[in-house]
Parts: structure tokens; sequence; C-alpha cells
């Protein structure tokens, strides 16, 4: 019998550092034990992995790092349930189980020579912040690179400690805005879809891709169609509850399609074609 | 067709045409002679799909708790018990209700008519037949007294309170026998223990029992799935049956009268309506209290009494 | 290898020869339920049978632990599961039992991922289907693409009296057949033609009827009236999830404490609502409606879809089994008229293609 490795069971990881993003958001940088399994982990920017505290469970996080960046893995986790809560307690040089990559991630290769408008609200910048990195490393390849942020609160933006590099990367817009100020916030105040409108991003050869709480997404895709972006243009990412992360289990059926393995990157055209229970 | 039946249909007919109710939830006939299936009857033409017989052995109860309309319950009378508790629970609301009782001569439990006749699929033409249910399988006639082979509780069935129901069709009626016990007198609770511990090695944790209970609607919230407080393990295992079945027994102490929905939800037909019986005269006992007799009075296990702390201690 | 003739007399011979193989499984008659259980000298088999139970189990385990971890002073430790797992014979699955693991083999065996522990059992298991000589009234086979006298699993075995007609269909057939050496004559020309004969009349004998195709059902996914009314006795139990040999939706969790303990994969079912309920608190399937309406696509369009097989092999468990007697055929035979009504002629429903 050919061996088949049970791709239920996670391997061992280290985590290497712990960077606090918003007071329930931190970003773990993590490397894999095992040379070969790291050398095998080879991943696109929107693939996410299972991550496990043994004894708790497991749960389905995003990778926030760039393939381009091999030394380590980056998962930017929101503390939301019993695992991540559990995440949250682990300090540098503790140990982490992993499995993945999964899903279908972001087709990067094909958008070469296009310009890119990223829409992101909280959270949901995570999964773009590894394709914006990425296009940064190649950054000849991409045209320019418009990035537009919200999230509720400033105290509630994450990768703050990055916005400079962003901002002095050879054609790169970033606009910030929050949906209610705090003392000392000198910039926007206002929701996302209404700072899209005003940075008018143009559709032409361009590619937008938005991730962020569902009723923001909504506004943001009906946005863009009315801004021109054709529904190809138009890239988004689902969120559901997952396990298996391989299309078996069952719970992120949505339609004929498995969020965790054919999706969760659809663009709006296969959208709008998926009947099912969003 | 019986006499009950033309009533039935009449009365659900009159209340969706005078628009009394949106809808009336009764029984009907399905592909087996032997089971009855629940019906929903929306307009007055639907209302011709109603039956009535000792085949209707669904607590219709159970589906109360989806409709914030108006809706008229066929019930058995014992099964008002379950509305009760669930009026004294605030689950429902009484004027939102017509509640209709049926008289009830008892009524098969499917379960036993499975393990009496092999396979209700070959039951052909099972019909009601005085106190017999007749069938025939494989050309064979079959008789077998109702009796026999009605629920537990419906040998033990006593009179009801008329005034509770707004419609009452048909007169009180029901079987008297001396049930055949299914355990021995003297069990005690070692005896238990072993029978629960034979009968979950069986158990596969799928909680259909639960899902199918009437009394049973915390859902989501369910204590046996907790995530933070693990009251039942993940491992297969009759202790780790026990100990759910046995947390469900407490929650739904006071508040179960035995339909036996847990029982025929059950794919492996466990007996879990004795764990409930079981349970249930005990309540009795200890607090004087007799399911779904007041709708103002929740049930003991979810008050405290200073009394009742006096009394354990005495 | 040539087909076989078996004297009824010779089957329990055969049955004692099998053992040496591995575990032998067949339908066994219990005090409430009927299942497939080991045959040994206690437990007798009982071939007349369609078991409550299937054997979906015995291949696809109900709790299957993945791993064992302990957490120590070098680090943490994870090992997969590696209970031995011996070789087995399931014998006398009714041929819709045995095509149900060809459906499971495209949910589980996927080139995408394959589940470990069922490709072992999978693998190590030979199926000894007996075709159905006396199909029931919820029997259902034929109308998704099935036959009570379908040729599925690694032998195939037909009565026909006082003898069996016996068929390898695979080299693990071939081995187990070949353990019962000398019991078997090879069949005649005019066993065949019987049995080709009894092939056709047990197909007949299950009633057909038009079912819908995935066009259909994509059509009627957003009428929310008729799926409502579908589900309105349905109590979303899920006990047709669990005696169904194709469902095979799962759950993981752990057992055990920081510093050891296990992970098991255990099924689950799609009826309940916790099923999708994400930890941020998004659930979308809270209604029960939207639950069973999900189960049926699944089954009846989705898996069609997505491997090009029917998701259901109509064994009829979930419509004899069901507390509330919901009867899947009615929602076949509901959903392919409110198709019909808007598409075209009834008449034309059987023959055309599923994926249309």
């Amino acid at each position: 019998m050919a061996a088949i490795t049970d791709m239920l069971v996670p391997v061992n990881a280290t985590v290497t550092d712990v960077i606090g993003e918003t007071p329930d958001v931190k970003t773990f940088k993590i490397k894999i034990d095992d040379g070969n399994y790291r050398e095998s982990f080879a991943y696109r920017p929107g693939q996410f992995a299972e991550l496990s505290i043994l004894g708790i469970g497991e749960s389905t996080i995003s990778i926030t790092s760039t393939p381009t960046r091999p030394d380590y893995l980056e998962f930017s986790i929101k503390r939301i349930g019993l695992v991540t809560e559990a995440i949250h307690t682990l300090v540098s040089c503790n140990k982490i189980a992993l499995r993945g990559p999964y899903g279908n991630g972001f087709p990067v290769e094909d958008w070469k020579g296009k310009d890119l408008v990223f829409v992101a609200g909280g959270i949901g910048l995570a999964p773009l912040r590894s394709v914006i990195n990425y296009m940064l490393d190649n950054r000849d390849d991409y045209g320019r690179i418009q990035l537009i942020y919200g999230a509720r609160s400033p105290q509630d933006l994450v990768f703050r400690w990055e916005y400079d590099t962003w901002r002095q990367a050879k054609d790169f817009d970033l606009e910030i805005t929050v949906d209610g100020a705090s003392e000392g916030w000198m910039g926007r105040v206002g929701f996302v879809p209404a700072l899209l409108k005003e940075a008018a991003p143009s559709p032409e050869n361009a590619i937008a891709l938005t991730c962020g709480p569902p009723v923001m997404i909504k506004f943001v895709l009906q946005d863009l169609v009315s801004m021109g972006f054709k529904s190809d243009q138009i890239i988004t990412t689902l969120e559901s509850k997952m396990q298996c992360g391989v299309g078996q289990c069952g719970r992120c059926n949505i339609g004929p399609k498995y969020i965790c393995k054919d999706g969760p990157v659809f663009t709006l055209t296969e959208l709008n074609k998926i009947k099912g229970d969003f | 067709m019986e006499k009950l039946e033309v009533k039935l249909r009449e009365k659900a007919a009159e209340l969706l045409e005078k628009g009394e109710v949106s809808m009336v939830i009764g029984w009907g006939e399905s592909w087996s002679p032997a089971k009855a299936t629940p019906v929903f009857a929306r307009g007055k033409d639907a209302a011709s799909k109603l039956v009535f017989n000792s085949f209707c052995f669904n607590n219709l109860a159970v589906y109360l708790p989806r409709f914030a309309e108006r809706v008229a319950i066929f019930t058995k009378p014992c099964e008002a018990g379950s509305i009760v508790s669930l009026l004294a629970e605030g689950k429902l609301s009484r004027d939102n209700l017509h509640i209709i009782g049926v008289a009830c001569r008892g009524v098969v439990d499917p379960i036993k008519l499975k393990t009496r006749t092999g396979n209700l699929e070959e039951l052909a033409g099972a019909r009601v037949e005085g106190d017999f249910i007749a069938a025939k399988k494989n050309e064979e006639e079959i008789r077998l007294p109702l009796t026999e082979v009605v629920l537990e509780k419906c040998l033990n069935c006593s009179d009801y309170d008329e005034n509770f129901f707004d419609t009452v069709i048909g007169k009180a009626n029901h079987l008297q026998a001396t049930p055949t016990p299914r355990v021995p007198e003297d069990a005690d609770a070692a005896w238990w223990r072993k029978f629960w511990m034979k009968e979950f090695e069986r158990c596969t944790r799928c909680y259909a029992c639960r899902e199918a209970c009437p009394a049973c609607y915390c859902r989501d919230s369910c204590s046996a799935q907790s995530h933070r407080e693990k009251w039942t393990g993940t491992k297969q295992g009759p202790e780790e049956a026990l100990m759910f079945h046995a947390l469900r027994a407490m929650h739904v102490a006071g508040r179960c009268i035995e339909c036996g929905a847990c029982e025929r939800a059950c794919p492996m037909s466990i007996p879990l309506t004795l764990l409930h019986s079981q349970v249930g005269k005990a309540v009795e006992k200890l607090f004087s209290f007799r399911v779904g007799e007041r709708a103002d009075a929740p049930p003991p296990l979810q008050t405290f009494k200073r009394e009742e702390l006096e009394r354990d201690a005495s | 290898m040539q087909a076989k003739i078996l004297k009824t007399e010779n089957l329990q011979a055969w049955l004692d020869k099998l053992a040496s193989y591995g575990e032998v499984y067949a339908p066994v008659k219990g005090k409430d339920t009927s299942s497939f259980e080991r045959v040994n000298a206690g437990v007798m088999p009982d071939f007349s049978i369609r078991t409550d139970v299937p054997p979906k189990g015995l291949i696809f385990r109900q709790a299957e632990k993945i791993l064992a971890y302990t957490v120590g002073e070098d680090g943490l430790e994870i090992k997969r599961a590696g209970e031995e797992i011996s070789n087995r014979i399931i014998f006398g699955i009714r041929p819709c039992d045995s095509r149900a693991f060809d459906i499971l083999d495209a949910a589980l065996l996927n080139p995408y991922a394959s589940e470990y522990s069922y490709s072992v059992m999978r693998e190590r298991t030979v199926l000894i289907t007996l075709a159905c000589n006396e199909p029931g009234q919820t029997c259902f086979c034929t109308t998704v693409d099935g036959s009570p006298a379908g040729k599925v699993g690694n032998v195939w075995i037909i009565d026909l009296g006082d003898r069996y007609y016996v068929e390898a269909l695979s080299p693990s057939g071939e081995q187990v057949v070949m353990l019962g050496e000398g019991l078997f004559m090879d069949a005649t020309e005019d066993d065949k033609l019987l049995v080709q004969h009894k092939e056709r009349e047990l197909f007949k004998a299950v009633s057909r009827f038009p079912a819908p195709t995935v066009g259909d059902l994509n059509r009627i996914f957003d009428d929310e009236d008729f799926w409502k009314r579908l589900a309105d006795k349905c109590l979303s139990c899920g006990m047709c999830t669990f005696l169904c040999p194709t469902c095979h939706c799962y759950e993981i969790k752990d057992e055990g404490n920081p510093k050891s303990g296990d992970r098991y994969r255990i099924w689950d079912s799609c009826m309940f609502s916790n099923f999708t309920l994400a930890a941020g608190g998004h659930n979308p399937r809270v209604e029960h409606w939207k639950r069973l309406r999900q189960r049926m696509m699944h089954k009846f369009s989705y898996f069609i879809e997505n491997s090009g097989v029917i998701g259901c092999v109509g064994c009829g468990r979930c419509i004899r089994s069901c507390p509330v007697a919901f009867d899947v055929r009615e929602f076949l035979r509901d959903a392919a008229l409110v198709c019909t009504a808007t598409v075209g002629s009834i008449d034309g429903l059987l023959d055309r293609d599923r994926t249309a």
C-alpha cells in the first residue's frame, strides 16, 4: 500500500514572535519544526491553515505572511472562541500544531501588469496583507496599488507598524478610516464604503480585492459594480465555519462548493452563480 | 370512516374557514398504515387529510414553539401536558393557541409493534379493530391486543381536565390494563446502573433523542455540547452516554410526559422512556408534582424552596 | 475467474473458511435493532433481513482516533493513531449498501485529500454483495440509478433457491472465493441465463418514479415556500443522517487535558443547527428548513455536480426509521412535479440527463 499521510494530523511548529495588534488581535510568527515539512509547505497568498492547541481544538486561520519571505509564517488572530483564546496565551518558544496550506488562494500570477485595489475592514486585512507584501516583493510585476482600510476604532487597526513601509513603497496609496474616532485620532472618520466612493478607483486594467465583515463586503461589492468594475475584476473571500479544511466534513458546503477547498477566494462572477446559505 | 374523524375534519375546516387560526396541526396518513404522520393544514381543503386513530403516536406539541401565528393543534389529552409545560416556561402564548383535545384509546408504540411483528414495512393494511390491531404480513393475518402494543403510559391513563381545551372531540374512553413490568420490582440502583450501562453501549450520542423532544428546546445552548465546560467527553462508550442521558433526564424531569418521542427517534432503539418515567416517578414522589397539571407553576427542578432543603436534611 | 455455483448447504462452510482472511461481518438480528455484527459460533447471520443499521460504520467508523498527543519537557509530541486494522469481510451486504461505499469513496478519497483511516479500512475490507431477492416497500434504489441485483462490491452473489451464483468482481474478491475452493462448481450457461433473467425481474420489482434533475433542484432552490412546507414535520433530529449509508459529515474533537490526550474524527450531522455555527456567532443555517434543504440538495444535486453520482442509494432507511414518517420519495416526486409544472412534461423525466 502506498504510504498515505494523514491529512488530519498536524505537525509541530514553534512560535518565534508575537506582536500585539489590537486589544483582541495578535500576530504570531511561526516556524514549522520539521525542515522537510517546512519546505513542502508551499502556499500562495489567500490560503489558510488549521492551527491547533491540542486538547482544545483547531481553528481556521488565514496566512498573512507572503511566500516570498519563506523564513516564517505569520497569522493574525482575533480572540473570538476557545481555540483563539488559547492561542492568545502563547509566547515566543511555545509550541503550536499546524496543518495546511488549504484553499485556493489568490491567482496573483494572473494579475501581472494590473493595478490593484484592496478594500479591507478590521481583521479582514490579514489575508490581503499576504497579497500586498507579495506584490511589494515583486514590485515591477504589478501596477499601482491602492489600499482602502478601515476599522471600528483607531485601536482596532491592524498592522499599524507596517503602514510606513507601505506608504513609502512605489505607487502605493494607503487610505485609512475608522468608524468612530478616539482621542488623539487625526485621521478620517467614516465607513469603508464611503471612503471607497471618495477614492473612486478606476476599473481600467484593475482588480479589486475586498475582505472584511459581511455587511461591509455587501456594500463594497455593490459600490465596485457601480464604479464600473466587472464581476470578473472583483475578488472576495468567504468566511464560514470550517473544520477539516479539505472539503469533507461538510460545514462550509455552500451550493456545490466547499469554501475550504474551492474557496475561500471567489470572483463576484463565481459568487453570483452559487445558490446557498451565506 | 370513524365518526371522530369526521368531527375532527369539520372542526379544522371551520377554524380555518373562519380565519380563527392560520393552520391546524394534526395527524394524517403516511407511507405505512401503521404510522401516522404530522399534518399541517393551512387551508380548509387540507383539513380532509386529517385522521385520528391509534397510530397517531406523535406528540405534536414539539412543533408549537416554531410558530408565531395563531394555530390550532389536535392533542391527545396526555400530551396537553407538554403544552402546559411549554406555557409554564414561557415558550408559548395561550392566546395564540386553539387546543383541541381528542378522546384517545391509547396509541401504538411503533417500536413495540416492530418488535412483535418483525418489520413495519411488511405490515399490509394495518388498522384498529375494536381493541385489536389487525394487519397482514406475508398473507398471514395478524391480530394483536391493543394493550400489548400501546405506549406504556396509555395503560395508566387518567382522566383529564376538559377545561384546558378550547374544543373537546369525543368522550374519554381510555384503556385500563396492568402493564407487564419491563423491569423487576426490586430493581435497585445497582440493577439500573447495570441495565443502562448495557443499553448505552449502543448509544452513538447522535443526540436525535434530544432534538426530537418537545421539552428539549435549548438547541445550540445544550450543556451536553458546551465547548467550555465539557460535561460529556468525546469518546464513545456507555459511561459518556450515561452522563449525557442522565443530564438530559434531569433537565426534563418534571417536564417530560413520557410521549416516547426520544425513543422513537433513537436509531439504536434504546428504551429511553424507561429512564424518563423512572425520573418522573421520583419527581412526583419528592415534590408531589404532576407534569402538565398547572400552566402557572414552573417545574419543581427549576425552582428552589427552603422547605425542600429542610425535608432533605430530615 | 469463471462464475461459480455454491450449494445452499455449503454456505456455512464457505463462511467458516472466510475467517482465515479476517474478521467476518454479516447481518444479525438483535433484540431491538438489526445490524452487521461479527459472526462467530455464538452469533448467527440472518440473510433474510435488510438491516436497520447500515454497515457504513464498519469502514467509516463513528469515532476514529486521529492522533495522540503528549506535552512534556521536550515539547509537544504528536503521534498518529496507529491502531492495527485487520482484514475484514462484510458478507451479505445488499447492493445499495455496497454502492454506498463507492459514494463515500468519491467524498472521502477524492484526489484533493484522502481520509486516512477510511482509505486503510476500505482497502482491507472485502464486500460480498448479496442481491436483494425481497426488496421492501420503502426501497427505491432503481430511482437513484441502482438495482436490487446491482453488481457492486468485490464479490456478487445471488440466491437461486437451492444454490447461490457467485461472481468475483475484483482480485480481492477472487481471493476470498478461492478460500472456498472445493465448495464451488463452475456455473453453467443455464445458470447464467437464469441469473440474467432474475436480474431483470428484480430490477422491475422496485417501483421507479420520476426524480428531479440537478437543473430542477437549482430552479426550486429559492422557492422558500416549497422547502418550508417540506420541512414542516421534520424534527431535525438527525436520525436519518446517522442511519444513512452515504452521509459522511464529520467533526474533529479533542479529548484530554493540556498534558496529554487524543483527537477524534466523529460523525456529525448537517441537521443540527450548531453544525455550521462559527466561533464569532455567524450561522448560515439556523432555520431547520434550510438544513433540510441542504441535506436534500447535497444528496440530489451537489453530489452529482461534484462526483457525477447521486448521493443516495435508495435503501429507504430514512423513510422506515424517521420518527415522524418523513418520506424522501415524496420530496423527490414533489420536486419533480413542481418543476415539470414549469419546464415540460413528466414523461421525459426518467430519461433525462441528471446533470442537465
